[in-house]
Parts: C-alpha cells; sequence; structure tokens
C-alpha cells in the first residue's frame, strides 16, 4: 500500500493538471483523476515503474475522451450548454498587474479546447506539462518524431485559432 | 512557410532552412508577425499553471484502495463463514460427530500439507492410528468423514463459482480424500448409504 501511495502522490498532478487542461472542467478532473488512480491500484502491479507515468497518461487521456463524450451526449440531450458555467468555475481571476496574460492564458485555453485529438494532447504533455518527448511517445503511443511534428502542428492550429485575438490586441 | 514556423521558433530547422527562412523572414512582415505570434503563444504554454491535485481526490483514492484492499481479504473469510453458517443450520443432530471428525481430519491434514506437503500421505497409516483404533472404529469414522466431506462439498457446489468449488476440491476434498485412502486400502472401500 506504501508503495502505491508512493506513486500516486508522485503522479497525481501530472494526472489532474492532463485531466484539467484537457477537459477544462476542475470537477470533471478530479472524477477522472479519481478513476484513473483507483484503476492504477487494480494494474499496479503489472506497470513496470519506469513506465508508470506512461501508462497514467494513457488511461487518463482515453478516460477525458470517454467523459467528454459523454457529457457531449448529456448537453445534446437536455439542450443546455453549461460551457459558461464550466468556464466560471476553472477561471479564477488574476490581480491586475497581471490581467492581461491571465487573459491570454484563458484565451489559450479557450483555444487549446478546439485544437483535435492528438494535437490537443500533445500540446498538453509537451508545452504546459513540459514531459519528455519519449514520455510523449510511451503515452500516447506514437513514434518520438511523430510527437515533434504534432507539437509543431498543434501549435501552428493555436496559432491560427488566436490570430484574432493577438491583432486585435496589438492594433 | 507556415509549417516552418514553429519549427523555427523551437531551432529545430537545418542550418541551410533557417538561413532560407531568415531571408524570407526580412523581406516579409507578414512572416515576422506569425514568429512573433508563435513565439508569444509558446511562451505563454510554457508558463500556464501546474494544476495540483486537491487532496480529497488522494484521500478517497486511498481509501477506497484501503476498502478493495481489505474487501479482497474477507472475500475467502465470507465463503468459509457462510459455509459454516450453512452447516449449523442445517446439519442433522445425528451428524454432527461426522461433521466434528470431519473438521478435525481437515484442519490436521490442511496444516500438515501447509507446514510439509510430503509428510500427509502417510500421515494416517502411521502405527500409532491403527494401534489407538480398531478397524470396525476406523471404517465407520471413514464412512462418516465421507459423508461429511459429500455434505460439504454439496455447500461448496451450492456457493456458486468455479473458483470457490476449485478452491474447496483442491485445498479441502482432495486432501482428505488422499488422506483417507491408506485406510480404504487397508480396510476395504466403504460407500456412504443414501439418505
Amino acid at each position: 500500500m506504501s508503495d502505491f501511495e508512493q506513486q500516486v502522490r508522485q503522479y497525481q498532478d501530472r494526472v489532474f493538471g492532463f485531466a484539467q487542461y484537457f477537459m477544462k472542467n476542475r470537477e470533471a478532473a478530479q472524477d477522472v483523476t479519481q478513476d484513473v488512480l483507483i484503476r492504477f491500484w487494480e494494474h499496479h502491479e503489472e506497470v513496470d515503474d519506469d513506465r508508470t507515468l506512461g501508462w497514467l497518461l494513457r488511461v487518463t487521456r482515453n478516460a477525458c475522451i470517454d467523459a467528454l463524450r459523454k457529457r457531449k451526449t448529456r448537453r445534446n440531450a437536455v439542450t443546455v450548454n453549461t460551457e459558461g458555467l464550466d468556464r466560471a468555475q476553472s477561471t479564477k481571476r488574476a490581480p491586475d498587474d497581471e490581467a492581461e496574460a491571465s487573459d491570454f492564458r484563458d484565451h489559450i485555453e479557450e483555444a487549446l479546447d478546439h485544437v483535435d485529438e492528438p494535437y490537443r494532447s500533445v500540446i498538453i504533455l509537451r508545452e504546459i506539462q513540459h514531459l519528455k518527448y519519449r514520455e510523449i511517445s510511451e503515452a500516447l503511443d506514437m513514434p518520438m518524431n511523430t510527437v515533434k511534428v504534432y507539437v509543431h502542428r498543434g501549435r501552428k492550429k493555436l496559432r491560427k485559432q488566436l490570430a484574432e485575438v493577438i491583432e486585435h490586441e496589438t492594433a | 512557410m507556415d509549417d516552418r514556423v514553429e519549427a523555427y521558433v523551437d531551432g529545430d530547422l537545418s542550418a541551410d532552412e533557417r538561413a532560407r527562412f531568415e531571408g524570407i523572414l526580412d523581406e516579409q512582415p507578414h512572416w515576422q508577425a506569425q514568429v512573433s505570434h508563435a513565439k508569444r503563444i509558446r511562451d505563454a504554454l510554457h508558463r500556464m499553471p501546474q494544476p495540483t491535485c486537491p487532496p480529497q481526490v488522494t484521500d478517497a483514492v486511498m481509501s477506497r484502495a484501503r476498502r478493495r484492499s481489505n474487501g479482497q481479504a474477507t472475500t475467502a473469510e465470507h465463503w468459509w463463514n457462510w459455509i459454516w453458517r450453512e452447516l449449523d443450520i442445517e446439519m442433522q443432530t445425528g451428524w454432527k460427530p461426522a461433521l466434528a471428525f470431519a473438521t478435525l481430519l481437515m484442519i490436521i491434514v490442511t496444516s500438515s500439507l501447509l507446514t510439509d506437503p510430503q509428510s500427509t500421505a502417510g500421515l494416517l497409516d502411521q502405527p500409532t492410528v491403527s494401534q489407538q483404533y480398531s478397524p470396525t472404529e476406523i471404517q465407520r469414522a471413514e464412512s462418516q468423514a465421507k459423508w461429511a466431506i459429500a455434505y460439504i462439498a454439496q455447500v461448496g457446489q451450492t456457493t456458486g463459482s468455479t473458483m470457490e468449488r476449485a478452491i474447496f476440491e483442491e485445498h479441502m476434498a482432495a486432501p482428505i480424500r488422499r488422506a483417507l485412502r491408506p485406510l480404504s486400502d487397508s480396510n476395504g472401500p466403504t460407500q456412504p448409504s443414501n439418505r
């Protein structure tokens, strides 16, 4: 149990951070994190220590995709868009001196939400969570060169999404 | 050109590509702006906050893991408790001595199996057994024990899973059968009569 607890404490922020950026919803990210770590409890003896992070992130990504799919289905069923509520919960306004940077972060989060997979995952893992290419390659089960290409493509997609915002700011 | 902006910002272009790219940058402000945008996005991404997992999530995970861990340990207990409870309720008064004998036998055989499996085969055919009991007593005890085993086996089968029956067969019924074999060989087969 203590080994497991140690691993949970080592990786929980990675799992939660990925889930929060992927889902843009703190409560949903908590649920996913809990489910993933419980699943890890069931399998932790089968997972090699040096592959634990890759295993956790792969399971987290799949859990996020499933959860988003279910959430989308529910939203369609009740025809209520709760995206605004989600953002209100997940966005904390910073003091005035950081307001501009915070606003731009909000724009990035919003733009990231419109980036399709696997680019979104690659961007989160590489650019936000600063994982090594090898770790991302393991987590997403793709060659390292492909990860590098996807990082650039993903950021290009963000650049297109944010073009209007940036031009508006600089005008 | 557009595909190379991010690679240029990350310094991933070869020397030739970089020189060519910078030649175009010098002449076209549009690409200068794109490089500037790309840098700003990359820098902002790198400075995004790192969320911390709330402690209640960790607590919930550890608590569930502990519960499941304890639950696994009590599954076996639960099965055996169920058998004994069933035996206690359904066992007819006349069979209780047989059950007591079978239980004693099972404890002896199982514990000897766990401690020294090699010694089990000869456990009951040691001289002390045949010296202490008459052939009739041994035959009667064997018959009672077989009935008890048959009853317990039936209870085990009604508990459901194949796994549990397999555990019962491997750890209880088979060792007792093996232990009784020397007695059967010396006294001849004794079949329990139908109830």
